[in-house]
């Protein structure tokens, strides 16, 4: 069954629906879902050195798995998922979880807003940072996380609620 | 119920949204290398179904100043993928490029008099129909970085009529404060840069700001 995207508070950024044929070109994914991709493993913490390498993990991935995947869903929950691992791994390897700002240089305001954003996103714990992302970055209803993470609706919003002070809180503090 | 987010994290994540992910070099070096990878594993392809057939990709790839060419792709015998991924050779393909003008093409010369050159009108800038913030804002900064200060304040002033209320204010300002220290105006600059600082006192634009008054050229 093809879930209706509900519309986000903040716009909405989820992937459009299936081709009405069904599965669509490899390569037309491959276009499509480049920039998620790599937006998703950066705010996942991914160092921004790795992100390449990454992105071509998860689509390497996604045509390993082509056959098995249900092209009448949504595509992007299960990328997402195959970001997280990556994602995770890569830390669990590195430890590296901040990227630095070289602010000597001129530096585009958006691309220095997304590291800040990032930077911080980098300090949460996995459950609270993969809310945020999917509630507040991508415009998923408290119930569709819940669905897609199988926990309780309740469980979504308290862990919202108490990302969004750390998020805060970690912004803040790299400001100062 | 789920509050609305706090401004400065709703500032933050439309920054984040609009933001530049890889330029095309970075891109095209991806998909060469994803094309490379396919090509090159046969195991992976078979559990694909690429079994029955024999891919021999030959990849030669050149990386230049934002795309990434795959000289030659030859793919022999093969067989139906069922439902492997389709069109998977295309992310090989070169981009095609426009057709180079020929030079017999070129018209012969007139046979009576020759009409005047017309003057060329001095380059208008198009302003953007409907832009959001973000996309007024990336391209002032894109004018900035290409040094055309002039263009950048020009898109700051447009944006502050367009969205005076908008989430970037504060790279709106910061923008502006480069760009009048770029295009000498100091003064103006100066004092911007005064108001920015006790408005936004932990913005991240301090260090860039302070360079650009301390250096401009």
């Amino acid at each position: 069954m093809t879930k209706t995207p509900a519309p986000s508070q903040y716009g909405d950024v989820k992937e459009p629906g299936p081709p009405p044929g069904g599965e669509a070109p490899f390569d037309t994914v491959y276009e499509r879902e480049f920039d998620y991709v790599w937006r998703s493993l950066g705010r996942l913490g991914m160092p921004e050195a790795e992100l390449a390498d990454a992105v071509h993990e998860v689509f390497l991935v996604l045509h390993r798995r082509w056959a098995e995947l249900d092209h009448e869903r949504p595509l992007r929950p299960w990328l997402f998922g195959v970001a997280r691992r990556i994602a995770a791994a890569a830390r669990a390897k590195s430890r590296e979880t901040a990227v630095e700002l070289d602010s000597a240089e001129p530096m585009d305001p958006l691309v220095a807003q997304r590291r800040i954003l990032w930077r911080a996103l980098a300090t949460l714990d996995e459950e609270r940072r993969t809310v945020i992302i999917l509630h507040d970055l991508e415009g998923y209803t408290g119930a569709e996380i819940a669905a897609q993470l199988d926990v309780p609706v309740n469980t979504v919003h308290s862990r919202l609620r108490l990302a969004r002070a750390e998020l805060l809180a970690a912004v803040q503090r790299g400001a100062r | 119920m789920i509050e609305p987010l706090p401004p400065a994290l709703a500032a933050l994540i439309a920054a984040e949204r609009t933001a530049p992910v890889a330029t095309p070099a970075v891109r095209g070096a991806i998909k060469a290398k994803l094309a490379a990878s396919i090509a090159a594993a046969p195991v992976g392809a078979a559990a694909l179904g690429f079994g029955a057939g024999k891919i021999l990709a030959i990849l030669a790839l050149t990386v230049g100043a934002g795309t990434a060419t795959v000289a030659a792709v030859k793919v022999r015998g093969h067989a139906e993928a069922g439902r492997a991924p389709t069109q998977i050779a295309a992310l090989a393909r070169p981009a095609p490029e426009p057709p180079a003008p020929a030079v017999h093409d070129v018209p012969p010369a007139p046979l009576v008099a020759q009409v005047p050159t017309p003057v060329t009108p001095p380059a208008v800038h198009p302003q953007p129909v409907v832009a959001s913030q973000p996309e007024l804002l990336r391209e002032a900064w894109t004018a900035l970085a290409q040094r055309d200060s002039r263009r950048a304040l020009e898109l700051v002033e447009l944006d502050v009529r367009m969205h005076p209320a908008g989430a970037l204010d504060e790279e709106r300002r910061a923008l502006e404060i480069v760009a009048l220290a770029h295009l000498g105006d100091l003064d103006r600059a100066t004092r911007s840069a005064e108001a920015f600082s006790v408005r936004y006192p932990h913005s991240i634009h301090h260090s860039l700001i302070a360079k650009t008054l301390g250096g401009v050229p």
